[in-house]
């Protein structure tokens, strides 16, 4: 059994899983407008943390410090069998651009006193909920008893102007799955989740990590697959692994990154998996496209709904937006939650999900 | 778990090996390196043309790494996974995208789709209609036990056979290191996987 909890989120809107749902669940939005953040001086909706450029290094000792301080003995992290998973798509690019990952990462280690030699996956949009998928792994097969995931990317020029160029930028707060969604807004956060072997480890009662998989579209490097072929091959895999049937999902946190074709690939995907009645929403009007960080805050969102038995509503969302239809939620959804399926998808056709179980 | 490396390619600033032999040697006469072992391995697909330095070089050493697989392989599509790790991420390119809209240029959105690592395994399943897992990792060096361990992680879980490999291409120069791992001795040539054949053939 892996158990999983001690979740903790730094964003806008809260520097803890608690403050972050309570926040989220009252309507708080981190995406706001910025006059100038853009290229060329462009003003852009962005999802920062706070005015002045924010410290890599900072977010993830902060983030990783408090889902300690959620554990009955933060010293944890000093065992050697404990290991730290990194997962972040474009590191400490501000810093160094020449080496992004390991100044960071060798501070935080450090700092932390880890015994263990740190795991740093870099694979887009997806790493979040693949870090997770890992840590799993690392326990199920012995090798660790217990594995903290962060997840953190920080905003940048180098990334908005990159999206700008893509012309997959929203000019207005995103709004995933609507019929007037026009693109996404970028975000930036931490977030990090403790899995372990044992569930008295935990402060506060954990949940059941039951697994999860990956799977590619082989179709392309940037654009979402058409028919959703990979991202529906994941949730089957996940599904087949974590022995859940599609009546046993109570809830969906998709990727939901609000561009048009994005948003219908998971409609399609969800859709032919069974699963369009299932209450879904996305989380990105909310923090924006926080990245490398964005599968470690879904999931933190999704332990913290089974704790308080509220599904969060989807930010942005007024009127079905995909060909398929999907069950999106216009309003937070009060009631007993048992079972969710967390679902991301990036460029590089990458597409990676996990169920996660009430204990 | 007992695996095995059933073929790697090797290839550096100076030379592309297969399973220890020579393929090919950089000649500075014939344009880029990545062009020259294109041309040399007589591949016709147009979209390498359009890939990065890292996906190129990557793309090479899978081509010749999993020559020996066939067509006729026994593995389902999503069965053969891809790990693959490196130290600089996609540096190369993105020095190019931050070059593109610091000189009072427009921001490259050809060049900005490959300022992630993991796009080059994008290319290769695209390249072998492979929908298995794949994982990018950074690592502060080449690690053979770090690679070793991911290797095992995936083959006890979903996939039969591993694509993996180091893929460091920098503003210095190339250090790739692409290997197929399969359960099985296939070949006569098959060497055991284990961390000190995989430094070997890093070092050589």
């Amino acid at each position: 059994m892996v158990y999983i909890g001690a979740e903790n989120i730094i964003s806008n809107v809260g520097k803890t899983a608690e403050e972050n749902f309570e926040s989220i669940t009252s309507g708080a939005s981190c995406v706001k407008f910025y006059e100038n953040k853009g290229f060329d001086d462009a003003g852009v909706f962005l999802g920062r943390i706070g005015e002045d450029q924010v410290s890599f290094t900072s977010l993830l000792l902060q983030s990783v410090d408090s889902a300690l301080a959620n554990l009955h003995s933060p010293d944890l992290i000093r065992s050697p069998k404990t290991l730290w998973i990194l997962s972040s798509t474009k590191g400490d690019l501000n810093s160094d651009i020449n080496d992004p990952f390991f100044p960071a990462i060798s501070d935080v280690v450090k700092k932390i006193g880890l015994k263990s030699r740190p795991v740093c996956l870099s694979n887009a949009c997806v790493s979040g909920v693949m870090a997770i998928n890992m840590a799993g792994q690392y326990i199920t097969s012995g090798r660790y008893d217990h594995v903290v995931v962060t997840g953190c990317d920080v905003i940048s020029d180098f990334v908005t102007f990159g999206f700008q160029a893509l012309f997959a930028m929203s000019n207005d707060v995103c709004r995933p799955f609507d019929k007037n969604r026009k693109g996404i807004n970028l975000g930036e956060g931490a977030a990090t989740v403790i899995l372990s072997k044992e569930k008295n480890v935990f402060n506060q009662e954990p949940s059941i990590y039951l697994g999860g998989s990956s799977s590619n579209d082989a179709n392309h490097i940037s654009g979402p697959s058409r028919t959703g072929e990979g991202l529906k091959r994941s949730i089957e895999k996940t599904m087949t692994k974590a022995n859940i049937s599609d009546s046993e999902i109570d809830h969906i946190l998709a990727h939901g990154t609000a561009t048009l074709y994005n948003d219908e690939m998971e409609a399609i995907a969800f859709n032919r998996v069974g699963l369009e009645q299932v209450p879904v929403n996305s989380l990105k009007g909310f923090y924006g496209h926080t990245l490398g960080a964005a599968g470690v805050i879904e999931t933190a969102i999704g332990l913290q709904s089974i704790r308080n038995n509220i599904m969060v509503s989807s930010f942005g969302f007024e009127e079905q937006g995909t060909t398929q239809e999907i069950a999106v939620l216009k309003e937070n959804k009060r009631g007993s939650l048992e079972t969710f399926l967390k679902t991301s998808s990036g460029f590089g056709g990458c597409n990676s999900t996990l169920i996660i179980q009430r204990r | 778990m007992s695996a095995f490396i059933s073929s790697y390619c090797r290839i550096t600033n100076e030379s592309c090996k297969l399973d220890g032999k020579l393929v090919d040697s950089y000649s500075v006469d014939s344009g880029t390196w990545a062009k020259q072992l294109y041309n040399c391995l007589d591949i016709d697909y147009p979209k390498f043309h359009k890939m990065d330095d890292l996906a190129k070089f990557a793309f090479l050493a899978t081509e010749l790494a999993s020559a020996s697989l066939g067509t006729n392989h026994e593995y389902s599509d999503d069965e053969i996974g891809l790990c693959f790790a490196n130290h600089s991420s996609s540096i190369v390119a993105d020095s190019k995208f931050r070059i593109s809209y610091t000189n009072d240029e427009a921001p490259s959105p050809g060049v900005f789709v490959y300022t992630l690592p993991n796009i080059l395994m994008g290319e290769i399943a695209i390249r072998k209609k492979w929908f298995g897992d794949n994982r990018f990792l950074i690592q502060k060096e080449f690690d053979s036990k770090a690679l070793l361990t991911q290797i095992d992680l995936m083959l006890e879980s979903e996939s039969a056979a591993i694509l993996a490999g180091w893929v460091e291409v920098n503003n210095e120069g190339i250090d790739v290191l692409v290997f197929l791992v399969e359960k099985t001795d296939r070949s006569a040539t098959s060497l055991e996987l284990n961390n000190e054949v995989l430094s070997n053939l890093h070092q050589n």
